[in-house]
Parts: structure tokens; C-alpha cells; sequence
């Protein structure tokens, strides 16, 4: 707990000086602009004899740029003097520290009638918690003001990286930032700043030499982790047949010797170069079969490639479309047992769908990307059960989507996550937990929860998350982590996702055909991935559950009657 | 030399050439007066907060932004400033010449 009496000695009005001082270099900033105008671009260049040829020319372009940049930094500026006057709202909560503070100190100081009575301690206790409540108040308006400043900074480090990204390079050195690879889970603008401050040269260098731990630093532009990924990909499968011969050769020395503890050190390591063998292949067949569909139209990146994550059962996340550029971004995080051996191509197929469904569908081209997320630690048996996994799943995704804003300054997409059943689990606790997550909208799709009583927890714009169930899937209405996203108390908005798959023997079948081509829940999630809201059809009521083994569908036709 | 580039009048590029050193310097004089004082400022009222410190950050990424805006009018000015001289001495040869 922070010093209370260091937080009460804080005098946040005296920002509004600062404020003023900000606002007089705004000025100075327009000032100049306008002299540029006035004093030089109109003599040189509107007067009757103004300066002509191919040299004016230049000063002129140059000049006009110049004054754009002027404009863009008084702004910028002027932002900054606006946080500034906003954090001196920090005022209010010290003020509460303060007076509670010299209250407590009087209660220490005063000497009660009964030193050892009972209500003279519940006093002092409620006066300490009330004390204890003020400190986090001001740290948290704190960490609000500071946050909104990390904001400003952002903004020059992207115009710096527009303008000059020597000047950004000098100034991350000054700020202490290392100029070799960002360690692994920095801070995703860090990695973004690091990355556009370096020289095409150096960029390829890195790509060259440290593919492996460029490939999942979030915050590197999609074209980069690709890049660095399909490097590491081609780099093992190239290698692998020697490097699995070189172990079994290991192994015969050691049998050979009567080295037990040998034997079992190359067969572990033969085991693990199998599991990594599987996985690359599981990656490579699933980009190829993908490059083939797409036929060269859209482009296909791989975002993630670790075989070494989760024991060597390997993350993997594939795009469809290019991240970088798009207007919509979906990421699709997949469930039970849909890890990236065998199951990538599955996941794949999934964002595939939705990306080819909502380019397809809308009045327009839209330009769409969809990102097979198989980045976190699936569960494959009783895990199921429990919330770990998506616990440690939503910071993994957190990471992600922060790591793609910041490799978009200035310019972020639509961004829509779509989680299918544990998977909706893993996105509803990452928007629960980070309300900075930046997600536009949050569709969830045989959902047995996701982690809250209300679609209000999950700090996303109002009606813009969804909610996927068809009436004969068993599992969106199991309600196990927190309420059924699906009924109408939990105000989420639903969407027709019946299937045409009748639950024959088996009751899960209607659990996973959400993303069927040609199916209405198909149709409504690509509407609401390509910013089309409006063209959901919703799904009025929650349905009962038909008995086991044999749900019915039902056509939706008849449910509105 | 094409006959329009002659039409420059030499006391304006040399007017602008200095309007435009001027404001260079007063650019940069304003990040610097930011630079130098608002930081001091935020750390005194507000000791060892957060708030302080990404205000520094901000403060000196701005700075930064402000200097290479200022860098780029320094490089105009010395290009109309040059550009006045090459004028100057072509126009003298060209007077010479009896061509203008």
C-alpha cells in the first residue's frame, strides 16, 4: 500500500499552471504556422511576381508539408494541455485522503473516554478502512491521468515514426529502451516503436537470425510475424531429418555403451523433435491447403507459430487477409480439445469461413481479416471443467489484440472476437478482466458461460455482444461459468444460429456447426464481423432444451409466431 | 537555367529565408520551453505519482516531434536562402552576358 500521507501531499491544482504553459506553446506552434502562410508561402508563391520553376516548386511542396506537420503538432499539443487540465480532477480524491487523514491523526491523538472499549477501536478501524478505501482512489485516478498521457506519447512516437524514425530511434535509447530484440512479452507499443525504428537492413537481419522469437513478439506488424514464422517453419522442417538422425545415432552410441541415462535423454529429445516435426506439419499442410483456396486473392499470414508452448503441444494463430491493412479484424478462438495437432486445419477452416462469408455477403467488397487463434492452452479432458485454462488463455489474448493495435498506430480496425464454447469462456474473462481489451464487438457461439452475470461486465459497446445458441446444443445452456449468455436477463444480443444438423445419436452434434457454410449463424456472424449490425437476424427467446437423444429442430421460420 | 526561375525577386527569397530561420528557432524554442519546465512542474505537485512519469515521457516525445519540425523549416530556409545565392551569381553572369 502506497505512503497515504505521501498521496495527501500531492497538490494537483498546481497542474493548472502547467496546463497554461502547454497552451502558450500551442500558440507559439499555430503562430508560427500562420507566419509560414502569411509571411512566406504568400509573397514567394501568390504574389504577381511570385518565385517560378522547378525549385519553387519544391519549397512550395515542402513548405506545405511543413505547415501540415505544424498543425498536426499544435494539435497534438493542445491534446496534451487538455489531459493535463483533466488530471487536475486528481485533486478531488487527495482532498477526501487529506481530511480523512487528519481525522484518523486526531483520533490518535485524542485521548477516549474508554482507551479500551469497543466502539472506541470499530472508530478507529472504520476511520483507517475509510483512509485505506482514499488511497485507492488516488491511485487509481493516478493510473486514469497517467494513462491518458501514455496515450499522448503514443501519438508523437507514431508521428515519429511517420517523420523521422532516427529521432525515434535516439529517443528510445534515451528512454533506456535496448536497441537488440525486445524480450518476450514487452509491452506490445514498445516492440511496435522498436520495430519502425529500425532500419529495413536491420529488419532483415533480425528476420534472419531470430526468427523464432520475432515470430510471437505481439506488437510486430502481421507481415513481419509471418515472415518470421514461415522462416522458422521452413528452418526446422529443413533440418529436422538430420537432426533426428543425429539422435538416433546418439541413442545407438548410448545403447551401445549401456548408458541408461542416455538412452532416456535421446529418446526424450527424439520424442521432442517428433511433437515439433507434427506440429510444423500440421502448420505447413494447413497453409498450403489454404494457399490453394485462396488462389493468391487473399492473402494468408501466419501470426504464430511456437511449437515449444504448452509442453510442446505449440500455439498457432492464421490469418486470412491481411492484418496490417484491414477494415474488419475477427480473431476466432476455438474450444475443446481443438489443439494445433491435429486440429488446426479445423480452426482454420472456421476463420476461413467467417472471413470468406463476410467479404462475400456485404452490399460491397469488404475488406475483411479473420485470425484462427489457437494461442492458448486448449483443454483436452477433465480441465474442461474448470476456469484455469481460460484464465491463462484471456491474458495470452489480451496480448494478442494489444500486440495488433499496436502494430496499428493511429488506424485500428473494427476488431470482433468470436468465441466458440470454452473458447467464449477464455474471450468473456480477457473482456472482463482488461477493459482496454479494444473489442468492438464479442459474438460467443455455444457458449457454457463466459465468465459473467451480464453482457455489461465484459466492457463492450452496448448491444455489440452476441450470443450464438441453438436449441438443441446441450452445451450453451449449461451455464457453467457464470449465467447462460443466451437468456434474457443476461442482455446480450441473440442471433439466430439454428443448424440443419439433427442430433441424432450423438446430443453434442448441434454444438459444432455455428460456422457452416450456408447456415443463418454463419450469416449473422459475418454481418457483424464486416460492421453490419444491422443485418442480424435475432433470435427473440431462448428455447428449451428438447429432450435427450433426440432434439428437433426448429425452424426459425415458425418461431417468430 | 529556365527563363521563369530568372523571375525571382532576390529581396523576397531573401525575406523568407530569414522569416523562415526565424521560426525554426521559435518553434524550437517553444519545445524546449515545454520541455524544461512542465515535467519540473507535473514532478512537484504530484511526487513519485504514475502521472508524473508518463507525463515526462509524453512531454519529451513531443519535444522530440516539435525538433524535427523545426529541423525541416532550418532545411527550407537554408534552401531558399541558397537558392537566392545561386540565383544571385547566375543572374550576375547572365547580366554579364548582356542576356538579362
Amino acid at each position: 500500500m502506497a505512503d497515504a500521507a505521501a498521496l495527501a501531499a500531492w497538490v494537483p491544482q498546481q497542474l493548472a499552471a502547467v496546463t497554461l504553459r502547454l497552451d502558450d506553446g500551442t500558440d507559439d506552434v499555430l503562430a508560427a504556422r500562420s507566419s509560414l502562410a502569411r509571411d512566406v508561402g504568400g509573397p514567394l508563391f501568390a504574389a504577381a511576381d511570385a518565385w517560378r520553376g522547378a525549385a519553387a516548386r519544391a519549397c512550395e511542396g515542402r513548405l506545405l508539408a511543413v505547415t501540415d506537420q505544424l498543425a498536426t503538432v499544435a494539435a497534438g499539443l493542445g491534446d496534451l494541455a487538455g489531459r493535463t487540465d483533466a488530471a487536475v480532477a486528481l485533486a478531488a480524491p487527495v482532498e477526501v485522503l487529506r481530511t480523512d487523514l487528519a481525522a484518523a491523526a486526531a483520533l490518535d491523538r485524542a485521548v477516549p473516554a474508554d482507551p479500551l472499549g469497543v466502539g472506541a477501536i470499530l472508530v478507529r478501524l472504520a476511520t483507517r478502512r475509510r483512509v485505506d478505501d482514499d488511497v485507492s482512489a488516488v491511485i487509481a485516478a493516478d493510473r486514469r491521468a497517467a494513462g491518458g498521457f501514455d496515450d499522448s506519447c503514443a501519438a508523437a512516437h507514431a508521428l515519429l515514426r511517420r517523420w523521422n524514425t532516427a529521432a525515434l530511434r535516439d529517443l528510445l535509447a534515451s528512454e533506456g529502451v535496448p536497441p537488440g530484440i525486445p524480450a518476450p512479452g514487452s509491452e506490445p507499443a514498445l516492440v511496435a516503436d522498436w520495430w519502425a525504428s529500425r532500419t529495413a537492413a536491420e529488419r532483415a537481419q533480425w528476420l534472419a537470425t531470430s526468427p523464432a522469437v520475432l515470430g510471437s513478439l505481439d506488437g510486430l506488424p502481421a507481415s513481419a510475424r509471418d515472415t518470421a514464422n514461415r522462416l522458422s517453419l521452413q528452418g526446422f522442417l529443413t533440418a529436422y531429418d538430420a537432426l533426428r538422425r543425429s539422435a538416433v545415432d546418439e541413442l545407438w552410441r548410448a545403447v551401445a555403451a549401456g548408458d541408461l541415462g542416455g538412452v532416456l535423454s535421446c529418446r526424450d529429445r527424439i520424442d521432442a523433435l517428433d511433437r515439433r516435426h507434427a506440429f510444423f506439419v500440421s502448420v505447413a499442410g494447413t497453409l498450403a491447403d489454404y494457399a490453394e483456396a485462396a488462389g493468391g486473392d487473399v492473402p494468408v499470414q501466419l501470426l504464430l507459430a511456437d511449437a515449444e508452448a504448452f509442453g510442446d503441444h505449440g500455439s498457432a494463430a492464421v490469418a486470412f487477409g491481411d492484418v496490417d491493412t484491414a477494415a474488419h479484424v475477427a480473431f476466432v478462438v476455438p474450444g475443446f480439445r481443438q489443439r494445433v495437432v491435429p486440429e488446426l486445419r479445423r480452426a482454420a477452416s472456421n476463420a476461413w469461413a467467417v472471413r470468406q462469408s463476410a467479404a462475400s455477403t456485404a452490399p460491397a467488397a469488404v475488406d475483411v481479416a479473420t485470425v484462427a487463434w489457437v494461442g492458448y492452452d486448449v483443454p483436452m479432458g477433465l480441465d474442461v471443467a474448470f476456469a484455469a485454462d481460460a484464465t491463462a488463455g484471456a491474458g495470452r489474448l489480451r496480448g494478442a489484440l494489444r500486440g495488433l493495435r499496436a502494430s496499428r498506430p493511429g488506424r485500428p480496425p473494427h476488431l470482433t472476437v468470436i468465441g466458440h464454447s470454452y473458447g467464449s469462456t477464455a474471450a468473456g474473462v480477457m473482456l472482463r478482466d482488461w477493459p482496454d481489451a479494444g473489442v468492438d464487438d464479442f459474438v460467443a457461439i455455444g457458449s457454457p458461460g463466459v465468465g459473467v452475470a451480464s453482457a455489461r461486465e465484459l466492457h463492450v459497446p452496448p448491444g455489440h455482444v452476441w450470443v450464438g445458441a441453438a436449441s438443441g446444443d446441450p452445451v450453451d445452456g449449461l451455464a457453467r461459468f457464470g449465467a447462460d449468455p443466451a437468456t434474457e436477463g443476461f442482455g446480450a444480443s441473440r442471433f439466430d444460429a439454428e443448424t440443419t444438423h439433427h442430433a441424432g445419436w450423438n446430443p453434442f452434434e448441434e454444438h459444432s456447426h455455428y460456422l457452416d457454410a450456408g447456415g443463418p449463424s454463419l450469416a449473422n456472424i459475418a454481418a457483424v464481423v464486416s460492421g453490419r449490425p444491422g443485418d442480424v437476424v435475432p433470435a427473440p427467446r431462448r428455447f428449451e432444451l428438447p429432450a435427450l437423444p433426440s432434439p428437433q429442430w426448429v425452424d426459425p421460420a415458425r418461431r417468430a409466431s | 537555367m529556365s527563363p521563369p526561375e530568372l523571375s525571382a525577386d532576390f529581396p523576397s527569397l531573401e525575406r523568407a529565408g530569414a522569416v523562415v530561420a526565424r521560426l525554426a528557432a521559435t518553434v524550437d524554442a517553444a519545445a524546449s520551453g515545454v520541455l524544461t519546465a512542465s515535467s519540473s512542474e507535473v514532478e512537484t505537485a504530484l511526487p513519485g505519482s504514475a502521472t508524473a512519469e508518463a507525463f515526462r515521457s509524453a512531454v519529451r516525445a513531443w519535444a522530440v516531434v516539435v525538433h524535427c519540425v523545426a529541423d525541416d523549416l532550418r532545411v527550407i530556409g537554408w534552401g531558399v536562402s541558397a537558392t537566392r545565392d545561386r540565383l544571385g551569381r547566375d543572374d550576375a553572369a547572365l547580366a554579364r552576358d548582356g542576356r538579362l
